[in-house]
């Protein structure tokens, strides 16, 4: 009886996820993809947003925690652009890192204004939410696909936060997950703080009402072997 | 009475089938408690060197990164390499990384490998297989419900829920219940 009653269970389960897997799977062959570099990309993100690329690139650092993204390179080397899973992708490999990898995914953009300032500061002051791990939503923070890697071997501690675990500094919705005690919270509020006002100066600087993050969600991808 | 003679079936057999899935979360979730104390996913081990001779940027093709990468150790193995700033060379080793100042000769290292079993638990406790495994912890949460419930009503008398089970299941509740008040 009990054995039947199981079969039964197991018998549903696998009847119900098999129909829900069809409908979610992405079709490439619908779309209709235009292959970018990392260059053009970061000149001209906006003209991408919500547009499906192929864009190659060399693999700089792969998340350390739960491997949800990944950084690629172009071709000079300097520039770098974020790459997250997709639905079709469970986590990227850390062995990534330094594979040339071609990836087809859909541009993605936040946009960091006043409106999602205030709802970040908001979410700092209740504390709570951010000590659970929570945090703003959207939370892939911004500006991480600019500038250059730092050197690590000026300043151990310094490199080793900025490039070997990126997570902490590209999104707030990471953080609290290290506080320990309410001193610490305390120091991750006024981290956060401080950061959102260097937002709110980077946006005054640079005359417009909003900064833009963009990054590509992978719909999938292959490493390119030479 | 006949219904406790079920319960403890399905209490017996759902504690049988479930219990691999309550090594995985229960041991998963305690690492993943700690993320800000240790990595569950990965081992890294960070060390520094000093390298002698280092040419400049210009001079540096894949046999001379290779080079480089074997001179902190034999057994590093040369993937590829990029240039992340001036003066800076991040080589790429199938351990993990080297990077090094070109003008001062300093390497960081960075071997990373990843951590058994850990690793494989929260690939799971993460849900990170979506698909058909969305659908067994679904069921793996849905039994954990009914293990509490028919943990509820096996015993009678003194010890059961009539009884000291009573207290015991009020102090469960109230503990979250607590900390709810004390922190959201």
């Amino acid at each position: 009886m009990i054995t039947r009653f199981f079969s039964l269970i197991i018998l549903l389960v696998l009847t119900i996820s098999c129909g829900q897997q069809s409908k979610k799977t992405t079709d490439l062959s619908e779309l209709e993809i235009s292959e970018v570099t990392v260059e053009a990309l970061l000149a001209d993100a906006s003209s991408y947003v919500e547009t499906p690329i192929s864009i190659k690139g060399t693999v700089v650092h792969v998340c350390r925690h739960g491997g949800q993204r990944l950084f690629i390179v172009g071709e000079d080397g300097e520039d770098r652009f974020r790459i997250t899973v997709g639905e079709n992708i469970s986590e990227f490999d850390v062995e990534l890192e330094g594979s040339k990898i071609e990836v087809n995914g859909i541009v993605k953009e936040l946009i960091i204004d006043d409106t999602y300032l205030a709802e970040w500061e908001a979410e700092v002051g209740e504390g709570s939410k951010h000590d659970r791990g929570e945090g703003h939503e959207g939370g892939v923070g911004h500006g991480d696909n600019h500038g250059e890697a730092p050197d690590q071997t000026e300043d151990h501690d310094e490199g080793h936060d900025a490039d070997s675990d990126n997570d902490h500094a590209e999104g707030h919705e990471d953080h609290g997950e290290e506080a320990d005690g309410e001193h610490d919270v305390a120091e991750q509020e006024d981290a956060q703080l401080e950061r959102i006002q260097a937002v709110r100066d980077e946006i005054a600087a640079s005359g417009q009402d909003h900064l833009s993050d963009y990054w590509i969600e992978t719909i999938e991808f292959k490493v390119i072997t030479e | 009475m006949k219904i406790r003679k079920w319960l403890r079936i399905i209490h017996r057999d759902m504690g049988y089938i479930f219990f691999g899935m309550s090594m995985v979360y229960g041991i998963s979730g305690i690492a993943l408690n700690h993320l800000g104390d240790w990595n569950p996913d990965y081992i890294i081990k960070i060390s520094e060197a000093t390298l002698q001779n280092v040419p400049a940027a210009d001079d540096i093709s894949r046999e001379v990164a290779g080079t480089l990468a074997r001179q902190i150790d034999q057994n590093y193995q040369y993937r590829s390499h990029f240039f992340p700033g001036p003066g800076v060379l991040k080589i790429f080793i199938k351990q993990g990384s080297v990077t090094i100042n070109l003008d001062s000769g300093r390497a960081y290292i960075e071997v990373i490998k990843k951590r058994p079993v850990f690793r494989e638990m929260n690939f799971l406790h993460y849900n990170k297989p979506k698909k058909l495994w969305t659908w067994f912890s679904d069921a793996f949460a849905l039994a954990l419900i009914l293990l509490a419930i028919s943990g509820l009503f096996m015993i009678r008398g003194k010890k059961g829920i009539t009884g000291r089970g009573a207290w015991l299941t009020a102090l469960g509740i109230l503990i979250p219940v607590i900390f709810l008040i004390l922190y959201l």
